[in-house]
């Protein structure tokens, strides 16, 4: 698949080792999972569903499958014994993570699989009932609650929201493709380019223009989510916003991620980014909040996040006036840890008064073919 | 709000604009407490005066200027700000530049720009302005007015009045910069009541369609857009309509049949939705005008004021011509730097001359033979003297105003030349 990015490495390296410690805090659950083993199956048959009534988790798996497949399922063939092909398809196309780190995954496959059957486990009664009341939530008061088990770390926070930031831009048609098949397009293209060497015969005019707003597009992107992952390991960061379309204070379309209620943890105690991920993502396409069948215009992105006064950090923006506006259409994904999960936590709640919006300098423009 | 202007005041009121940086996170009440330090360490001032250096580490850090501004020009004697009613306005600048607003979804062309106010393309348009005595502080006062009276809830029905300015004039003397100055500066001074000013113009070509009779709805249609905007309370809406006497124009015109109904629909529709607008007391509508005559009367007529900006007087000229040097010493291609008088230290002077008047004498005659050039003309003068007889990257002060009068006979000779060949 696509080479690993050079920023993504060390945060693989790091998540890693959190979840090498992983299993010391999480015996009791593990046996207590292992009368419900079987469940594991269930959880990726219901995936499936998930996706084939999601148009758009489709896309995904032809991202995966058309351009990378043959790479990845030798891989998978490799290092994944024992654990259903299936199971890790749909890990692949839940998470979207970069080759890197789905072979690190697999080699943990057995270690996190029973793990992130637990909410299934718990609820493997009433997971249709809970579908439809995410449908309900989402459609009428537009807000996905998603609640994990656990506790997460301040960098899986970072994954979330550039996950959700990745998959946003797309759905709503503000990329003609996904984020990783753009990225390995680009590539492809550069390569093919540094290949030839000889002068080619200059393409034609309006592929010239093209090229050049993928690239600006992607240099967009790359930069808003580097300077967001500076932002995370600056300071706590309880809100997100995604301003698309119109002005600041009257977009079109605004989607809000709140993680104000999810536990913090460092590495051991929390839980492996990537199953939060699917979590995440499996719901956020049951819920169906993002697909809407009217043509969209090309519109301006603007990402605003909520973070600490002296956090210090440059590149964002302060804008200590700025209010959410209130009449527009506001969709909300809320991340939550289960209140009864991790006990004593709440106490020290961070005082949001000292925290105010950083709006990035400049914003995502998009392009279409 | 502090110092609330309404009461009879007995204290002169000093405005001081605090430019907090665009980077600072600082406490709005931080910047107060460490700005109202600063002017207790220098409680008397000579007129308007800015601060863009500080020796406390704080304001260094977070704060770009701090400026007592609109003190009446004639100070006899210096003020004791201890005994003055100081008001502080804490604003930073938005940097981006304007975003569109789309009537209809499959339209490219923008039908308005809009801005998030204190703008940074509108810093210093209002101290560049320069007009007859108490123009820009009477439009200031006007629309603080307007504000006062809706913050009282004064019924409307009993004392009518429609936050519509209408400025007319000839050309080039700066009407739509006032405007958005005058927006920029109200956004500043009424930022504690109103978290943040918004800046629309309206491009009223977009408002005509191409379809007959759908022009009338494209109009309500944008009204319709700044409505949503209008509701949140929180903002302050500032309307410009540049030249306006395209989407009113009168009426009675058209019974001569040279103007397409559909243009009447547009003007009806127009006064209709300015009376709905009306209600609101967060909006104010800026119009300005060339041709006053060709404006329909019912629209004249709801214009609170109708201000007459004529073209600039000597003292203007000369005042215009003294920021420019300003400027170009600054910049260092006028050097070495020289001292020039204000008018009013001229004035007191009595025009004698002298060693340290002459220059400053030079130039108030090249203002008073430029007489009769717009605003706009006199500000490019000096880069036009620059390209047409200096053409070196430094000069003297004495070099540049002989470089002035020369450019003054050329452009009269030139606006001859246009009248002549008409």
């Amino acid at each position: 698949m696509i080479p690993s990015d050079e920023r993504e490495s060390p945060y693989v390296q790091r998540g890693d080792a959190g979840r090498a410690s992983a299993p010391s805090g999480r015996d009791i659950r593990i046996a207590e999972e292992s009368s419900v083993g079987c469940s594991l199956l269930r959880l990726c048959g219901d995936f499936d569903d998930s996706r084939s009534r999601a148009p758009s988790a489709e896309v995904h798996e032809d991202v995966r499958t058309g351009s990378v497949g043959t790479r990845s399922e030798s891989k998978n063939a490799a290092v994944v014994k024992g654990v259903p092909v299936e199971e890790h398809r749909a890990r692949n196309t839940g998470d979207k993570e970069n080759s890197s780190e789905v072979v690190q995954d697999g080699a943990e496959e057995k270690m996190s699989g029973p793990d992130s059957c637990v909410t299934a486990s718990r609820n493997n009664t009433s997971l249709e009932e809970q579908d439809a009341e995410v449908v309900r939530k989402a459609r009428e008061e537009g807000r996905v609650d998603v609640v994990f088990p656990g506790a997460v770390t301040q960098d899986g926070c970072y994954r979330f929201v550039s996950e959700i930031l990745k998959c946003v831009l797309y759905q709503r048609q503000q990329l003609p493709m996904t984020y990783e098949q753009l990225v390995y397009s680009q590539r492809q293209q550069q390569a093919a380019a540094q290949e030839r060497e000889a002068p080619t015969p200059r393409p034609s005019q309006s592929a010239d223009m093209d090229q050049r707003k993928r690239r600006q597009t992607l240099q967009e992107l790359e930069e808003v989510l580097q300077q967001l992952e500076a932002l995370f390991s600056l300071s706590r960061v309880p809100r997100v916003l995604l301003s698309m379309g119109g002005s600041v204070v009257l977009p079109k379309e605004l989607y809000e991620i709140n993680m104000e209620a999810l536990a913090l943890a460092a590495g051991a105690q929390s839980l492996p980014t990537s199953s939060c991920l699917k979590q995440l993502f499996r719901t956020l396409f049951v819920a169906d909040l993002l697909s809407d069948t009217r043509p969209v215009r090309l519109m301006p992105t603007t990402v605003l996040a909520l973070a600490h006064r002296e956090c210090g950090v440059g590149w964002f923006r302060p804008k200590l006036q700025y209010r959410v506006p209130a009449r527009v259409k506001h969709q909300m994904i809320a991340l939550s840890t289960d209140p009864g999960a991790c006990e004593g936590r709440a106490a020290d709640e961070p005082d949001w008064q000292d925290y105010v919006w950083f709006q990035a300098p400049f914003a995502i423009k998009g392009y279409c073919i | 709000m502090e110092g609330d202007g309404m009461e009879v005041a007995a204290l002169q009121q000093i405005h001081v604009e605090v430019h907090v940086k665009s980077l600072s996170t600082a406490k709005l009440s931080d910047v107060r407490m460490h700005v109202q330090a600063l002017l207790n360490r220098h409680n008397m001032v000579f007129g308007n005066y800015r601060w863009t250096e500080f020796d406390e580490e704080f304001l260094r850090k977070h704060v770009e200027s701090v400026a007592i501004v609109d003190l009446e020009e004639m100070i006899t004697q210096p003020i004791d700000l201890k005994n003055c009613d100081v008001s502080f306005y804490v604003f930073t600048l938005n940097e981006e530049g304007p975003s569109m607003l789309n009537l209809e979804e499959e339209e490219e062309l923008s039908a308005a720009n809009h801005w998030l106010l204190p703008a940074a393309e509108f810093h210093g348009i209002w101290e560049s302005l320069v007009y007859e005595d108490g123009v820009k502080a009477k439009l200031l006062d006007y629309v603080t007015t307007t504000i006062y009276f809706s913050d009282k809830n004064v019924d409307s029905n009993l004392i009518s009045w429609n936050r519509v300015v209408l400025l007319h004039g000839p050309p080039g003397t700066g009407k739509t910069s006032l405007c958005k100055a005058l927006a920029q500066k109200l956004s500043i001074r009424l930022s504690s009541r109103y978290s943040y000013g918004q800046f629309v113009e309206i491009n009223s070509h977009s408002l005509f369609s191409k379809w007959f009779s759908e022009s009338g709805k494209l109009v309500t249609k944008m009204f319709q857009k700044i409505q949503q905007l209008i509701e949140d309370k929180e903002a302050l809406v500032f309307v410009l309509i540049d030249e306006v006497e395209s989407l009113t124009a009168a009426r009675n015109a058209s019974q001569a049949g040279t103007e397409p109904s559909d243009a009447i629909r547009v003007v009806n529709s127009v006064l209709t939705q300015l009376d709905q607008i009306k209600r609101h007391p967060n909006v104010v509508i800026l119009t300005t005008s060339n041709v006053t005559e060709k404006i329909d009367l019912a629209f004249v007529d709801r214009a609170d004021i109708k201000q007459y900006i004529g073209p600039p007087s000597e003292k203007g000229i000369y005042n215009i011509y003294l920021s420019c040097l300003e400027e170009l010493m600054k910049c260092q291609i006028i050097y070495p730097r020289q001292q020039l008088f204000t008018m009013y230290e001229l004035e007191t002077m009595g025009f004698a001359k002298s060693e340290v008047s002459e220059h400053s004498l030079k130039l108030r005659n090249i203002a008073v033979k430029s007489k009769g050039l717009s605003g706009r003309a006199l500000r490019k003068l000096p880069f036009l003297a620059h390209a047409l007889f200096i053409k070196t990257p430094a000069v003297t002060l004495e070099k540049f105003l002989e470089a002035m009068w020369r450019t003054v006979d050329k452009q009269r000779e030139e606006k001859d030349n246009l009248i002549n060949s008409v």
